[in-house]
């Protein structure tokens, strides 16, 4: 095919799989009825479900039990594998000359047959705008969002539109506590400010991460802003901080009408 | 069949420390001199630096705004002339006082007052720092505060991560009202004239010395059904003496109801040691005599009973949707 080199990190049958211009091209998507409905009404045809994984292994690194410190390593490694998951699957998108991606899940599992072994995943529906503008990001590059298809049409409806799913990752260390440090607490109703500001530290990284992508892709802001904190395998003195959000532009004004109040009598 | 045709694509760099990888992001540690620097900044009643930061960078738009509300509540915010500020949280890790062996305190009645009094102060340290950085944010409130509340042992964990906001056309007062409900909660209830003021917490840990009648029920394999009537009786109080608490928390806050409320409740055996009586003596407890051990200490049977309820404490301001008048009015008043 033509466009091998061109995507250089998709595989041959994926490429098959997303061939626009051939004969038998049918879409495929992950969206429910509900969503497809909306993402058309907002002006946007599905072209196909995209999907990226990257099987990582995650380097070692020692920590000293006694100190509050950064995994960098770490922090480095689940960065990077996200990122990578990310990449091919924009390149998926890329392939079917897409405006961007809509309901990105990423996903990280953790393999039973290796134990510094981690499997992440990007899926997502890649869609195109219908009157042939372009979306795409300043980058040239496909936007991404985790919105659901719903949320999608209200964004496009207020006038802002999705520029890229925007992350930081922080894994930390909590120091252990000395025993002489411990017997001095133990009598005493205390905050423990050891532990306290290491959790703002890996909070205000992972925060601070994802602030300077989203800067980095000129948006305004970011929406629906998650954080996780997960100890995947490391044991409960290692954190990890993700921060994950879509980073959004405006880009016309809002047309939606003022909202009514309806209370459902199920509920 | 080639599948990955990436045989000649090399493996991405190893990353190891100091490697740059994200481009622009951030990779850099926080020295342990200002790790020392964050730490007495909290003990001092302040926020670490870095939220300051920041704060200071989102305000002013040379960072972009970061905000917990999903799209609709977005679009439900512009209903209600709100415009979001940006990310604000709190945390707290707080120890609660135990002796030697790790063993909590109770009080005269057999409470674990300290437990109780930790978690009501974990809560007041979090939502002070996000307060703090609210009011950093010059925020009239914070709405969509999602709390984490959690004990592992004796160490308690507060956290709240929540969207600081502004009304359009209202006076900042000395009230920074923290809202645990979700943006299109806090919509409906401004279409009806209601204001979330706070996160209300109602706790108690009672501890219940029990004879063995008592025990015998529950530990026993055979015999009838058959009701531990005072474990529940007890357990009925432990319950009015939290949801009191958790009424006269959300009056502090000038609320006039608690909407929304979420109950955890937790039952378990365990056993209270007495000191300080004369051995060869009796203690009476429930229909049983037990007898101080030559140290002056005797352990007896006990439940553990542990309510634990929580809402979002909402005032009322007015019979119509929220006026900004009446939202001044009330960030205003006087407590």
């Amino acid at each position: 095919m033509s466009e091998d080199s061109r995507f250089p990190d998709v595989p041959q049958d994926a490429l098959a799989r997303l061939d626009v211009t051939s004969e038998s091209f049918v879409f495929t998507s992950d969206l429910s009825v509900n969503e497809f409905v909306l993402v058309e009404q907002a002006g946007f045809e599905p072209l196909g479900l995209v999907m990226g994984s990257s099987i990582y292994h995650i380097g070692y690194q020692a920590s000293n039990w006694r100190k509050n410190q950064e995994m960098t390593v770490l922090s480095q490694a689940m960065y990077n594998a996200r990122e990578l998951a990310m990449t091919r699957m924009e390149e998926e998108a890329d392939a079917l000359k897409a405006d961007g991606i809509v309901g990105v899940r990423l996903e990280v599992k953790h393999a039973e047959w290796g134990e510094h072994l981690a499997e992440f995943v990007a899926v997502g529906t890649a869609v195109r705008a219908k009157d042939g503008t372009s979306h795409r990001t300043e980058k040239g590059k496909p936007f991404t969002s985790d919105l659901s298809g719903q949320d999608f049409w209200m964004l496009i409806q207020t006038g802002y539109r999705p520029v890229s799913l925007v992350m930081g990752s922080c894994v930390y260390h909590v120091a252990h506590q000395g025993v002489a440090q411990t017997l001095r607490q133990m009598g005493q109703n205390t905050e423990l400010t050891i532990f306290t500001q290491a959790l703002y530290d890996a909070r205000e990284l992972a925060m601070e991460r994802m602030q300077t992508e989203a800067a980095d892709s000129k948006a305004k802001g970011v929406v629906g802003v998650h954080l996780e904190e997960n100890s995947h395998r490391w044991g409960s003195h290692v954190i990890e901080f993700f921060a994950v959000g879509t980073a959004v532009v405006p880009f016309r004004q809002s047309s939606l009408s003022a909202p009514q109040l309806t209370l459902p009598l199920n509920d | 069949m080639n599948w990955f045709r990436r045989s000649n694509a090399p493996n991405p760099p190893r990353v190891s420390e100091g490697t740059k990888v994200p481009e622009g992001a951030v990779y850099h540690e926080i020295s342990p001199e200002d790790q020392e620097a964050d730490r007495d900044a909290l003990e001092r009643g302040e926020l670490p630096n870095r939220v300051q930061q920041r704060l200071a960078a989102t305000s002013t738009g040379d960072r972009p705004w970061l905000s917990t509300l999903e799209i609709h509540d977005l679009f439900l915010a512009e209903g209600l002339q709100i415009v979001p500020l940006g990310h604000v949280t709190g945390s707290a890790y707080y120890h609660v006082a135990t002796d030697a062996r790790g063993r909590e305190f109770l009080d005269g009645d057999s409470n674990a007052s300290n437990l109780i009094r930790g978690y009501y102060q974990s809560r007041d340290l979090a939502v002070g720092r996000l307060i703090q950085e609210a009011r950093g944010a010059q925020a009239h409130a914070v709405i969509d505060a999602q709390f984490k509340v959690a004990r592992q042992e004796r160490v308690i964990e507060v956290s709240v991560v929540g969207t600081a906001i502004q009304w359009q056309g209202v006076r900042a007062g000395a009230k920074i009202p923290v809202s645990p409900l979700s943006g299109e909660e806090f919509f409906k209830l401004a279409q009806v004239g209601w204001m979330p003021v706070g996160f209300a917490l109602g706790y108690h840990w009672h501890v219940m010395p029990v004879g063995y009648r008592t025990r015998q029920i529950s530990t026993s394999s055979y015999g009838q059904n058959q009701e531990l009537t005072g474990v529940s009786q007890r357990f009925s109080l432990t319950r009015e003496v939290a949801t009191r608490m958790l009424r006269r928390d959300a009056a502090a806050m000038g609320a006039h109801g608690v909407a929304g409320v979420r109950i955890d409740t937790h039952i378990e055996e365990t056993e209270i040691m007495y000191t300080g009586g004369f051995p060869g003596q009796y203690l009476r407890i429930d229909n049983t005599n037990y007898l101080y051990e030559e140290n002056g200490v005797v352990e007896v049977p006990a439940f553990n009973l542990e309510f634990y309820a929580t809402g979002a404490a909402i005032r009322k301001l007015s019979s119509g949707p929220l006026s900004p008048d009446a939202i001044s009015h009330a960030l205003n008043a006087s407590p």
